[in-house]
């Protein structure tokens, strides 16, 4: 178990190494000059240029340029944006919850729906309950998701208006910023009738939750009910069945895990597809999270943001991946048997 | 009589064709006996098991003119009746037990699952208590030294000696009348097989449980069984008690089945042909019309064609209709 634990730690590592590696020579393959692109200082007196270059090592070689670089992310200095002039690190973390609360709601709901429906359509496998899942999710998995969050807004917001077009609150409300996850700071801020806020906060979520989760909704369904089916057609579920299980106890008590313990690994992969989509959807709802401050970056060819967002996304994305293998391993004792050979 | 089918027809619906793979089998079964079910790979024997726990996916179609158990026609009963009957009287043990029992739940987890409510009443806090007891009594009784390390283990974990004894726990949890095994102890250690059958066996004398050995093992068979059913190509061959059926087949085949096994000593010379009937058993989609032995037969003529009735003399009953042994 502790050389499995060493071996991923390994594999995080390394990835993480080669990541850095590569937001280090964007710094100089980006066009300017790297002591600007590095810290994001745009107006220098010649002197204060000098002591930069002293710095950053810029005069020596690449080696040291690296650890000198190394060193300033593990302090968590990844310079100024050259937009707003604040440091990076600062403008990451107040801007990392936002997305993180519409990620983390958009999975719930993909756990919700996407797991019972992966079940059921598994369960009843080549019924018509199992077509209409299963081709419903496959029209879905097909729709591009800017395309989708667009017609939500024209049908939903345009047409009905029942539901606000964008952004995570109405501006009547100014809540104080806390913790930077909007139903917290509702409850954490001190007005007197905090219920229509809410009910604000919950409207403006709905369409971005939705738009966000279809697509890892329909691989999770894919996903379920695949290893449902194959969990089906096992001689353990067969032999069973002649014990005189019902169903419905079959289902819930070896179906269901056999099939989920699988998942787990694949999360990651999920996980993936979410954040990209997470990127998407803020854009169209205009959310104010990591996708939109990646793109707006891009669009002012704010380097320094594009360097530091592009190593914290991935390094988080690389965490997620390697915690769902621990964790699978964790909990699944066939993976258990196989380590301990 | 525990058990008595007849004329057994189980046949696969594909688009165009239909396929008996089962082809008016019979078989009788008297009550505490150990039934032997002999027969080459693919003559339906456990196709014949599935069939009597009804267990069979919707692509078969099982017909017979009588399938009584205890004197009831299970195939005349309502799907739940049936159900109800097969669930408290019939159990049954398979091959490849370690693929039988969920990978990822404890061997005590999925024992208690099947402990009947009836043998853990008590109020509630009681029950988690009793029903570990009989948990451990059932490991026991299969002998299972070390019950409480099995209970708490996954089944891969376990051997498949071990595994085997778990499903047989698992069987007898509930007493049923009659354990069906459908090949056992195949691909077993000899060591191990042994275990499992004596255990079959013990069980059978002690609890009166019978048991349906479903095998192509000739030697556990005639150690074991009391009675021998021969299967071929899913036509039953022969029938009759163990002792009779060794010392006088009526059916060619079964003399054939038998003189295959190598004796040891004798006069087995080395690097001599051993026992065989020429050709190979016919696959499902070019079955030979009439008795499906036929074309292998050596003492196949013209009526061959038509299949034989079965024949009741002396014990044995058999289907064919150039008997040997019969002065």
């Amino acid at each position: 178990m502790f050389i499995y634990l060493v071996k991923r730690l390994n594999l995080l590592i390394t990835t993480l190494f080669l990541l850095s590696l590569l937001s280090f020579s964007l710094g100089h393959l980006f066009p300017g000059d790297p002591v600007i692109n590095f810290t994001g200082q745009q107006s220098l007196t010649y002197e204060e240029y000098a002591d930069i270059r002293q710095v950053l090592a810029l005069d020596d070689s690449y080696f040291m340029q690296y650890l000198a670089y190394l060193d300033r992310v593990f302090s968590g200095d990844f310079g100024l944006s050259f937009t707003s002039q604040s440091e990076v690190i600062r403008d990451f973390v107040r801007i990392f919850p936002a997305s993180a609360e519409l990620s983390f709601y958009a999975l719930v709901v993909t756990m919700l729906v996407g797991l019972p429906l992966g079940l059921w359509a598994g369960v009843k496998r080549n019924s018509l309950i199992d077509k209409i899942i299963f081709s419903a999710s496959a029209i879905a998995n097909s729709i591009p998701i800017f395309w989708l969050g667009l017609l939500f807004i024209l049908v939903f917001s345009l047409n009905l208006a029942w539901l606000p077009i964008s952004g995570r609150l109405n501006l009547l409300y100014d809540i104080p910023y806390i913790s930077g996850v909007l139903l917290i700071d509702i409850a954490l801020s001190d007005f007197d009738n905090k219920w229509p806020i809410y009910q604000d906060a919950l409207r403006h979520l709905i369409l971005p939750t939705v738009t966000l989760a279809t697509l890892p909704t329909t691989l999770l369904i894919g996903m379920m009910r695949t290893n449902v089916i194959s969990v089906m057609d096992s001689q353990y579920i067969k032999a069973a069945r002649t014990k005189g299980i019902s169903l419905y106890q079959i289902v819930r008590r070896h179906v269901l895990r056999n099939a989920l313990l699988p998942i787990i690994p694949q999360f990651g992969l999920l996980f993936n597809t979410l954040m990209t989509s997470t990127m998407i959807t803020e854009i169209i709802f205009s959310w104010p999270g990591i996708g939109h401050w990646l793109l707006e970056a891009i669009y002012q060819r704010d380097y320094p943001v594009i360097q530091a967002s592009l190593l914290l996304v991935s390094s988080f994305m690389i965490l997620i991946n390697v915690l769902a293998d621990i964790i699978h391993t964790l909990v699944n004792p066939l993976v258990r048997k196989e380590l301990n050979g | 009589m525990l058990l008595d089918v007849r004329n057994l027809t189980v046949s696969l619906k594909s688009d165009n064709v239909k396929v008996n793979a089962i082809d008016k089998m019979s078989l009788s079964m008297r009550d505490g006996t150990i039934h032997g079910l002999v027969g080459e790979s693919g003559s339906g024997k456990s196709l014949f098991a599935r069939a009597l726990t009804a267990t069979l996916s919707d692509k078969w179609e099982v017909k017979a003119d009588r399938m009584f158990w205890r004197g009831q026609d299970l195939l005349k009963l309502s799907t739940e009746q049936r159900d109800q009957i097969i669930h408290k009287d019939i159990a049954m043990i398979f091959q490849e037990p370690g693929h039988c029992l969920d990978p990822t739940a404890t061997i005590g987890e999925q024992l208690s699952e099947v402990v009947p409510a009836s043998e853990c009443k008590g109020s509630f806090w009681q029950r988690r208590r009793l029903r570990i007891e009989y948990i451990h009594q059932l490991l026991k009784r299969v002998g299972i030294k070390r019950y409480q390390q099995c209970f708490d283990s996954y089944p891969h974990e376990l051997s498949e000696g071990l595994c085997q004894k778990v499903m047989i726990a698992m069987a007898i949890s509930r007493n049923p009348k009659l354990l069906v095994a459908d090949e056992p102890t195949d691909a077993m250690e000899s060591t191990t097989k042994i275990q499992i059958l004596r255990l079959l066996h013990k069980l059978n004398e002690s609890k009166d449980m019978s048991v349906l050995l479903i095998t192509h093992d000739l030697d556990a068979v005639t150690q074991f069984a009391d009675d021998i059913t021969i299967l071929y190509s899913g036509q039953s061959v022969e029938s009759a008690a163990t002792k009779d059926l060794i010392r006088r087949p009526f059916h060619p085949y079964t003399e054939v089945l038998f003189n295959t096994v190598p004796r040891l000593g004798g006069n087995l010379t080395p690097k001599s042909r051993l026992q065989a009937l020429p050709g190979s058993t016919p696959p499902l989609q070019h079955l030979p019309i009439g008795c499906r032995l036929g074309p292998r037969c050596l003492r196949a003529q013209k009526e061959c064609v038509v299949t034989p009735k079965s024949i009741k003399l002396k014990g044995h009953v058999f289907s064919c209709h150039y008997p040997i042994n019969i002065e």
